[in-house]
């Protein structure tokens, strides 16, 4: 039986690390796999799981931290087309249409430094 | 009806540098004018998606795929399905010779004589005990780290998300020639034309109106090691891989599938089965088991054994 899931705050990266307007995805578990992204856009930061809700598992990006449209409006599935609101995660358009990405709380540290609370195997 | 297989599939994308930049590290060679091809000249085309040289877009999908262009056998095939499709729906005669119709799902679909051009590159070799094929003092691995990858060699198969499969089918067999050879019930059903012996070049996915469009498209590779070859490289260069390696059951074709910027995905496969009239057709609910013989991850290349021991 595996152990249940802890939520453990995670330090991820510098606040200054990620770009004023875009996303950046993280590996935590070593899977190969995003676990979750951040996306920055101004004065607005979010994190999310990396999981579609039409496919749960489904990774989002179609390239390392490419999570956003062009434009950096939508949080964007590239596997089938799913668009997301970046500051809300529900999905406006796309298959899971009205569905919201999972997301992650977030904390900054000694003032520049990103932590996500991140459900962890003990 | 000889119809070969799709020869090019024509996208509308926002944003063409990067599914430019995209294809091309696939491993597909950039043509010009948007265009990009397997070595044997089948391949995708890619347009933005306001151009107005696109046929019209119609559907709320992210995705669009606004044209599948399939190549036929010879001049009497286009007569024939020109004829065919004229029955009961417009046909476009267009200046390049092509002929253009949609189908009863919705989707452009053109037909041109083939642009492909016959290989005559061997298949992944392999040795057996008892049946050994690579040849002496061939190495199957290649002899440098900095191999170039493997290249997709033609267009396999492309697959529809369509709100009604039984209609979607039903156009293509009875008017198109097209068999299947396999269904998933729930699903849908595994087509291939007339003049291929491919287990598939079209599979159609039963989804909500919504959602009608392209799940994805594949190339076919040399070989089971070119999947993983071209796959690796393609995700050590960034590229997110969505589903595999590993090989599927209906079709036996090996498998890696990859989101893609175009809003589907796209997938490399080899050694797909070949079938000819006597096969007879299955029909397994569409469940994981069913879908793939078995599944695999990538990971970062490692290896048992640590540093040399230290010397005392």
């Amino acid at each position: 039986m595996p152990a249940p899931a802890a939520a453990s705050w995670v330090r991820v990266c510098e606040l200054d690390a990620l770009p004023p307007t875009g996303a950046r995805g993280f590996d935590l578990s070593g899977n190969g796999i995003d676990d979750l992204f951040l996306v920055r856009k101004g004065e607005l930061l979010r994190g999310y799981i990396n999981s579609c809700p039409h496919w749960p598992g489904a990774s989002l990006p179609w390239r390392k931290h490419a999570y956003l449209d062009r434009d950096a409006s939508h949080i964007v599935c590239h596997g089938h087309g799913a668009r997301f609101a970046i500051d809300d995660g529900l999905c406006i358009s796309g298959p899971c249409a009205g569905q919201y990405l999972q997301a992650v709380m977030l904390r900054i540290e000694e003032g520049r430094y990103v932590s996500v609370l991140f459900p962890m195997r003990r | 009806m000889r119809i070969l297989g799709p020869d090019t599939l024509v996208f509308g994308v926002d944003d063409v540098d990067s599914c430019a930049t995209f294809l091309a590290d696939y491993g597909l060679t950039p043509k010009g004018d948007g265009a990009f091809e397997a070595l044997d000249g089948t391949g995708v085309v890619i347009r933005r998606k306001d151009d107005p040289a696109l046929p019209k877009w119609t559907l709320p999908t992210a995705n669009q795929l606004r044209k599948t262009i399939y190549g036929v056998e010879d001049r009497a095939a286009l007569d024939e399905i020109a004829h065919e499709l004229g029955r009961d729906r417009e046909v476009t005669f267009l200046t390049d010779g092509s002929l253009e119709a949609t189908d009863d799902s919705g989707f452009v679909l053109g037909f041109q004589v083939s642009v492909r051009r016959t290989l005559t590159l061997a298949a992944e070799q392999i040795n057996a005990p008892g049946d050994a094929h690579r040849g002496l003092n061939v190495t199957g691995s290649p002899a440098n780290r900095d191999e170039p990858a493997p290249l997709p060699r033609t267009l396999s198969h492309v697959v529809y998300f369509v709100p009604d499969t039984d209609k979607a089918e039903a156009f293509y067999v009875n008017r198109l020639g097209f068999r299947v050879n396999d269904r998933f019930t729930g699903m849908g059903p595994f087509l291939s034309p007339r003049g291929t012996l491919d287990h598939h070049t079209l599979f159609f996915i039963q989804t909500p109106p919504a959602m009608q469009g392209c799940e994805h498209f594949t190339f076919h590779m040399g070989g089971p090691s070119d999947v993983l070859r071209a796959g690796h490289a393609f995700a050590a260069k960034g590229y997110e891989s969505f589903w595999g390696p590993g090989r599927h059951r209906f079709g036996s074709n090996w498998f890696w599938y990859f989101n893609s910027p175009l809003g589907c995905h796209i997938e490399y496969d080899a050694d797909m089965d070949q079938l000819d009239d006597s096969w007879v057709p299955r029909v397994a609910p569409a469940i994981a088991e069913n879908s793939q013989e078995f599944l695999f991850q990538l990971r970062e290349t490692w290896a048992p054994g640590g540093p040399p021991p230290q010397q005392s």
